[in-house]
């Protein structure tokens, strides 16, 4: 429910600004941007919310087209139940493609294959905790950044991510979750 | 800052300045050297599509013809094997790629492949990780993609193939008393498989020759 909320709120918010501000391309070939926030997610396959501090790099190398690097570092788990992870950073790398540059609002859908490095808060048939695993995983991305200044942007992004933990005393072990982030960010055009 | 902070920077805007630079083609499309990423899909067991793996891998291209590229390639998957069982793969090597259609600047790209590999597989036990079981093997491969030409250096590529693993075949099964007993069939007769489905990003860094 805080979860809807939240980005209910955000959504007004982007709403609000793409009305007020004035139009400017700054989604174009040499723009550089980088941001940094809290997320928080829904895992799919158990009902458990997590908080993950999360940052991207993005450039710009066609007026449509960008690579962008992400990192997920996770805080802790929303909920009082037990825990899925004690420990988790994941790294992502990929392609964004921004069809729709009119004005300052800028849509975008990415691809990025990843890996997750985690620590499972599970333990073992001898009762011993689970060291960590690489677990290979994807990210797909749907999104929106409005540019409200030369330098600032604000943004909205859903993160879908895939992976499948192994080696675990439990059935399943997919790690699949929508990650919610929003905030402000930061852009610099490295071409006039 | 400290020095290799510094250096880190520096790599990453002469990176960002390297993509943006358009590719000087020297005559054809022979001699371009790409790299790229990719993620992987495996369904393992003879295409049973029961025991999904999901990976992670690299690859570099070197085209050596207008309608021939090559394709050197790793990749690491995990996934289920059986009950309780998990597996994971780790393969390394190389494809050719033959282009069904002449024009080399065209959006989409269709080729049909083959390829040998080697790998790695290991196969554990889940509620006890002292009770596995590894194999080494080669493989051959064979299949068929598309590039998706996104801009003249950067594509989007879609392949499924088939992955035989020459060698011994490996599988674990778990006994009524909960014991997980793993099977390595000698004899090299055994054709195990995998479904591969790969999506993958490639960037042209370069044009050798040609």
């Amino acid at each position: 429910m805080a979860l809807k909320k939240w980005f209910i709120v955000m959504v007004g918010i982007l709403s609000l600004s793409t009305s007020l501000a004035q139009e400017e391309i700054y989604a174009r070939n040499g723009l550089l941007k980088a941001t940094a926030t809290i997320a928080p997610s829904t895992m799919l396959n158990r009902k458990l919310n997590n908080v993950y501090l999360s940052g991207f790099a993005e450039y710009f190398f066609e007026d449509h087209l960008s690579v962008r690097g992400d990192i997920l570092w996770y805080v802790d788990g929303l909920d009082q139940q037990p825990k899925f992870y004690q420990q988790n950073t994941a790294l992502y790398f990929g392609l964004f493609y921004h069809p729709n540059r009119r004005k300052n609002l800028d849509p975008y859908i990415g691809f990025e294959p990843g890996m997750m490095i985690s620590r499972l808060n599970l333990k073992d048939a001898q009762n011993n905790a689970l060291g960590f695993q690489a677990i290979p995983s994807v990210s797909l991305h749907s999104g929106l950044t409005f540019y409200v200044w030369k330098y600032f942007n604000f943004y909205l992004d859903i993160q879908y991510i895939h992976g499948n933990a192994i080696n675990l005393p439990i059935k399943n072990g997919r790690t699949d979750e929508f990650i919610f982030s929003a905030g402000l960010g930061f852009q610099l055009n490295c071409k006039k | 800052m400290k020095r290799s902070q510094h250096i880190l920077l520096m790599f990453s805007f002469i990176s960002f300045g390297f993509l943006a630079q358009p590719l000087q083609i020297k005559k054809n499309s022979g001699g371009l050297i790409s790299l790229g990423a990719r993620s992987t899909m495996s369904a393992f067991n003879h295409g049973d599509f029961a025991n999904q793996g999901f990976g992670l891998g690299g690859q570099f291209r070197v085209q050596l013809a207008k309608r021939l590229n090559t394709d050197w390639f790793a990749d690491y998957i995990t996934g289920n094997s059986e009950d309780h069982i998990s597996r994971t793969d780790g393969h390394i090597g190389w494809s050719v790629l033959y282009y069904l259609t002449k024009n080399e600047t065209a959006t989409i790209r269709p080729y049909v492949l083959m390829g040998h590999c080697f790998d790695y597989t290991r196969m554990v036990d889940d509620f006890d990780h002292s009770n596995f079981m590894e194999r080494w093997s080669s493989a051959v491969q064979g299949g068929a993609g598309m590039h998706w030409n996104l801009t003249p250096r950067l594509d989007l590529s879609l392949v499924a193939q088939y992955m035989f693993h020459l060698g011994n075949d490996v599988h674990g099964e778990r006994h009524e008393t909960g014991v997980v007993e793993f099977h390595k069939e000698k004899g090299g007769a055994s054709l195990e498989g995998h479904l591969l489905f790969h999506v993958s990003i490639n960037y042209k860094i370069a044009d050798l020759w040609h």
